[in-house]
């Protein structure tokens, strides 16, 4: 089956410094993968790079997503092929409400438009699974939001958009505990409807994975995948850190 | 009083002969607003007459620019699903947003 997002052996270099030192991961529709590692282990250049960011260059290895390989192509054809990113930190943009930009993302996605009275339905339905105000799509986007708001407006994005490959790069840091399971429902209402969907959920934390059970747990270190694991590699991490990890690498 | 009456949007969508028509009207913008014209609630009525269809609508005003514009897209789309149509223009009970159409605009607060 040719459905799976495959990275093999990527190198990325920002600014001419090498950040990504081959990383090989495949992630079929249907699993969450989790992604830990300490700060400055190369996780956020892994999402950046695989959703196209200008600065993150691939230098070596490819991205194939349903064997296609996407290393060379816009950021708004890789999401039109279905790959999503939720940003660590979502901009703000005054002027245009949550809801006119998630029409123009869906039709621009679709490649067609969809009638305004069935997107606010749809709208409507993916903003009560968040327990979000109906209000909220009439705020300009991100535009004074709190962290939480943030993360739940990225959330809500993907819900609209159905992705088959989401990559979460921080979506639970800056949640408090409630704002945390509603998002982390929003993600398992996402993983089990329609199509099956593939999830990267990048974490520092332990404790969206009490929430959200991940299929593969792996840890990054330095720019590679160093361990590779089921939940129980996360709880081991919870508990003593990464040094574990970092030391047996070294020997 | 005009010899038409303005039916809900659920009324009308809930008949099944209506299903590709209101599918085609849809797609058919308010250029001013860059909403279809369904969503915005100008469709009154759907009256089929075998292949005979009248379309019952109004604009957001009399006045309207687009007027002609609209109607043209609506004849045309139509007659390609193989319709002889006739656009019925009625302005009693003149066009008035629904809240939701409100909200769609971003004019609620």
């Amino acid at each position: 089956m040719k459905d799976k997002l495959v990275i093999k052996n990527l190198h990325v270099s920002v600014d001419g410094k090498e950040i990504l030192k081959g990383v090989d991961l495949t992630i079929k529709p249907g699993e969450v993968h989790a992604l830990m590692g300490p700060n400055g282990s190369g996780k956020s250049t892994l999402a950046n790079a695989l959703m196209g960011h200008p600065k993150y260059k691939i230098t070596k290895g490819s991205v194939l997503l349903d064997g296609k390989d996407i290393s060379e192509i816009s950021p708004d054809k890789r999401a039109k092929l279905g790959l999503f990113l939720s940003f660590q930190y979502p901009k703000a943009i005054p002027g245009l409400t949550v809801s006119s930009f998630l029409r123009t993302a869906l039709n621009s996605i679709r490649g067609k438009k969809i009638a305004v009275i069935d997107f606010h339905k749809l709208l409507r339905e993916k903003m009560a699974q968040l327990k979000m105000d109906r209000k909220f799509g009439m705020r300009y986007l991100n535009d004074g939001f709190s962290g939480g708001e943030k993360k739940r407006a990225e959330i809500l994005q993907m819900l609209v958009l159905e992705p088959k490959y989401c990559i979460l790069d921080e979506t639970d840091s800056g949640l408090d505990i409630d704002a945390l399971k509603t998002v982390a429902a929003g993600i398992n209402t996402l993983k089990d409807s329609g199509k099956p969907k593939g999830i990267l959920l990048i974490t520092h934390y332990y404790r969206i994975l009490n929430h959200i059970t991940p299929d593969k747990v792996h840890v990054m270190v330095d720019g590679k995948i160093v361990k590779s694991g089921d939940k129980e590699l996360a709880q081991q991490i919870e508990e003593n850190g990464y040094e574990l990890i970092e030391v047996a690498k070294n020997e | 009083m005009s010899k038409y009456s303005k039916k809900s949007i659920s009324e009308m969508d809930s008949k099944e002969e209506n299903k590709k028509i209101i599918a085609e009207l849809k797609t058919c913008e308010d250029p001013e607003l860059g909403i279809d014209i369904w969503s915005l609630g100008l469709i009154y009525d759907i009256i089929h007459n075998d292949k005979d269809l009248q379309i019952v609508m109004t604009f957001t005003s009399p006045m309207c620019p687009f007027g002609p514009q609209i109607v043209e897209q609506i004849d045309k789309k139509l007659t390609e699903l193989g319709y002889v149509v006739n656009v019925e223009l009625v302005f009693n009970p003149a066009w008035k947003p629904s809240e939701e159409v409100k909200e769609m605009l971003g004019f609620s607060g």
